[in-house]
């Protein structure tokens, strides 16, 4: 489990009216692993985080094998839905990763998605779930190092809480 | 005296409204919180501002909200992860437009219905006022 390429198999959704259930899917097979392993569903922007991932895959850079990538077509594409469902459904955490601030290829998507994010945490926080469950990243297209510095400090902070307790 | 264009536009906003008569006025407002979808819909047809979008959203919104209603999804998955009560309203940022309690405020209601036409997610209700019910009570005051 050292390699990236087995490790991270995107589960791709095919428009972002199935990224619902591409999230839900990929909580699903992390779930039904039934490992003590934790996992990660990142959210990734497709005009820089994901090419950062593909870049990184590339490269052969070694990630952590709990992150499961879901493409979105931008980070303002995914709602407080998307994060608090890959919860409910198996992960530990969810990270959204978008483009550098003022760079959105949509012009104010990745503003959408930070507020998206600081909501899903107060809704988690209201609960009673820890908010660092879910958090936001982002980079450019060309920092792969980046965006595998951001999975690893994810996992990390997963790594850090007891694993996700679920009704 | 005749309507004026004015006139006639606010009695279309006010449905079943006649002047002179009182009898559209005065429907009692029943607002259903576990169905709102936050889309301020009725804070925006609500000719008084009875009905406003606030700045704060009620967790219980979610936590109560019906499987088959327009956020089930997201209260289903709010009831699987809830570990305690929560303690109270939770400040929404700028930008989350949709999850934001409307503050109703019966005092400057008129009981027109404006907002239960308006609705797209029938979480308002607007019973028509009894006539008898209505007209004793403009006897007594």
């Amino acid at each position: 489990m050292s390699t990236v390429a087995e490790d991270t198999r995107p589960v791709a959704a095919g428009s972002a009216a199935t990224s619902s259930a591409a999230a839900r899917e990929a909580a699903t097979l992390l779930a039904g692993a039934g490992t003590a392993e934790r996992s990660i569903v990142a959210f990734c922007c497709r005009e820089c985080a994901y090419a950062a991932a593909d870049a990184s895959a590339n490269a052969r850079t070694p990630l952590p094998p709990t992150v499961r990538l879901v493409l979105m077509p931008c980070t303002g594409r995914v709602s407080p839905l998307h994060l608090l469902e890959a919860l409910a459904n198996g992960a530990d955490g969810a990270m959204v990763a978008g483009c550098l601030l003022g760079q959105c290829h949509y012009r104010e998507g990745n503003y959408n998605a930070v507020d998206r994010v600081l909501f899903a945490q107060r809704l988690l926080e209201s609960v009673g779930v820890e908010p660092e469950r879910v958090r936001m990243f982002t980079m450019s297209a060309g920092e792969p190092p980046r965006f595998v510095a951001a999975v690893r400090e994810m996992d990390r902070t997963i790594r850090a809480l007891p694993p996700l307790g679920r009704s | 005296m005749p309507l004026t264009n004015r006139g006639h536009e606010v009695a279309d906003r006010l449905p079943g409204a006649t002047f002179g008569s009182g009898s559209a006025l005065g429907c009692e407002i029943v607002r259903h919180d576990e169905l709102c979808i936050g889309c301020g819909r009725c804070a925006a047809a609500c000719p008084t501002g009875a009905s406003t979008r606030g700045d704060t959203f009620d967790v219980n919104q979610l936590l109560d909200a019906p499987a088959e209603s327009r956020r089930g999804a997201l209260g289903a998955a709010m009831r699987r992860l809830q570990r305690r009560a929560p303690s109270g309203p939770i400040e929404v940022p700028t930008r989350v437009a949709t999850y934001r309690t409307i503050v109703y405020d019966s005092e400057r209601c008129l009981g027109c219905g404006a907002c239960a036409r308006a609705c797209p997610a029938d979480a308002i209700e607007a019973a028509a006022p009894e006539v008898g019910a209505a007209s004793s009570a403009k006897v007594t005051s």
